[in-house]
């Protein structure tokens, strides 16, 4: 006895390909009950409707297989890597590091006494290269600063731009004390 | 045989001078695929430029992958990579386009020749038919039914590229073909 085709049997799959390599169904007529047959002759209806989208025409191909090849010529060719994917010169989680890291020593030296020590060391330090910087160096003429005689040396109180000068001996540098004045009182004019 | 030999003339000059293995293969998968492939996204897409554009697409998406990850072990393998490439390309372009009716440039391209007005006018009665038929099936039938009847690929590679079970596609096509029979009945064709 032989097996009732349907259409969920490999039979059918077999018929339909026949179908689209356009030959003959064996038996076709009746070949397996009236709706088996019905759906094979509705497929072919389709199949005839499909016939130019199945065998395009020689043209096609070639324009098709020009664009491929142009699309893979391009594909070829380098791209420029996005800008977000360029590797810093710092990696990123090592910049991170370095940041963390520099904020932990910023609180360690504000809430430990070792902090204002440090701080007012490298004040010195600044303010001792300053000085040197300004400094002549021995027997350098040209960069050498004249010292003004007349100018009160240094650590003497003066007040604003318009300060009253005290008078000094030149000699010794020391301050004189004007008549009548006692000293270490302000004077006015 | 005139695209194979266009083909064979374009690989001389053009995308690879050293007939190496690889590129013999490719040739040989364009040149046995590529009016499936084709006529599958003519079919889904309806627009005959677009269908071309995406065909060629295919291809070189096949080619990078075979350059990166190296030919497909089988056939079958290499032809369900071509059509699930083929379907997210066409699924990609209706999103983009927010499209709901893929078989909108389906008269143009399905335009049968015919030898004499009366002929033509017939054809076009019948052709409206089957596309109304067609366009009244659900988008997956719509889809086997043209992995199908179009690509010709047979159930159990159209269930390798669906991720279904070759009985339910058998299943699919069954339906589909009848609400199609069924449907050219009201219409007042038969399919004889």
């Amino acid at each position: 006895m032989t097996e009732r085709p349907t259409m969920e049997n490999p039979r059918f799959d077999d018929d339909l390909d026949r179908i689209l390599s356009g030959a003959g169904l064996p038996g076709e007529s009746g070949a397996g009950g009236d709706d088996y047959a019905m759906d094979l002759a509705t497929a072919r209806v389709l199949t005839a409707h499909f016939a130019s989208l199945r065998h395009p025409p020689a043209e096609v191909g070639e324009r098709i297989w020009r664009q491929t090849q142009q699309r893979i010529d391009a594909g070829r060719q380098p791209r420029l890597r996005p800008v977000s994917t360029i590797q810093p010169l710092i990696p990123f989680p090592r910049r991170r590091l370095v940041a963390v890291a520099a904020a932990i020593l910023f609180l360690l030296s504000a809430i430990t006494p070792v902090g204002p020590q440090v701080v007012a060391t490298a004040q010195e330090v600044i303010a001792a290269w300053g000085w040197i910087e300004r400094a002549p160096a021995p027997g350098d003429e040209s960069t050498a600063v004249e010292i003004d005689e007349t100018a009160p040396p240094p650590g003497m109180p003066t007040v604003g731009v318009d300060a009253v000068t005290i008078p000094y001996d030149p000699d010794t540098r020391d301050q004189i004390e004007p008549a009548g004045v006692p000293a270490g009182e302000p004077t006015s004019d | 045989m005139q695209v194979l030999s266009s083909l064979r003339r374009s690989e001389a000059a053009g995308i690879s001078r050293e007939a190496d293995a690889t590129t013999a293969a490719f040739v040989e998968l364009f040149r046995q695929h590529w009016q499936r492939v084709h006529g599958f996204l003519r079919y889904r897409l309806g627009d005959p430029a677009l269908a071309e554009e995406l065909t060629a697409e295919v291809f070189a998406r096949a080619w990078a992958s075979w350059i990166t990850r190296g030919q497909p072990p089988t056939d079958e393998a290499a032809q369900a990579w071509l059509f699930i490439t083929a379907r997210n390309l066409a699924t990609d372009h209706f999103r983009r386009r927010r499209s709901t009716c893929p078989l909108d440039g389906l008269p143009a391209f399905l335009h049968p020749t015919s030898d004499s007005p009366e002929t033509g006018v017939l054809a076009n009665d019948t052709l409206a038919g089957v596309e109304r038929c067609l366009i009244e099936l659900g988008e997956r039938e719509r889809e086997i039914l043209g992995l199908r009847l179009i690509a010709g690929l047979r159930n159990r590679a159209i269930a390798d590229i669906a991720k279904t079970s070759e009985g339910n596609v058998a299943k699919i096509v069954h339906r589909a073909l009848r609400r199609v029979r069924q449907c050219l009945l009201e219409e007042g064709m038969s399919d004889d």
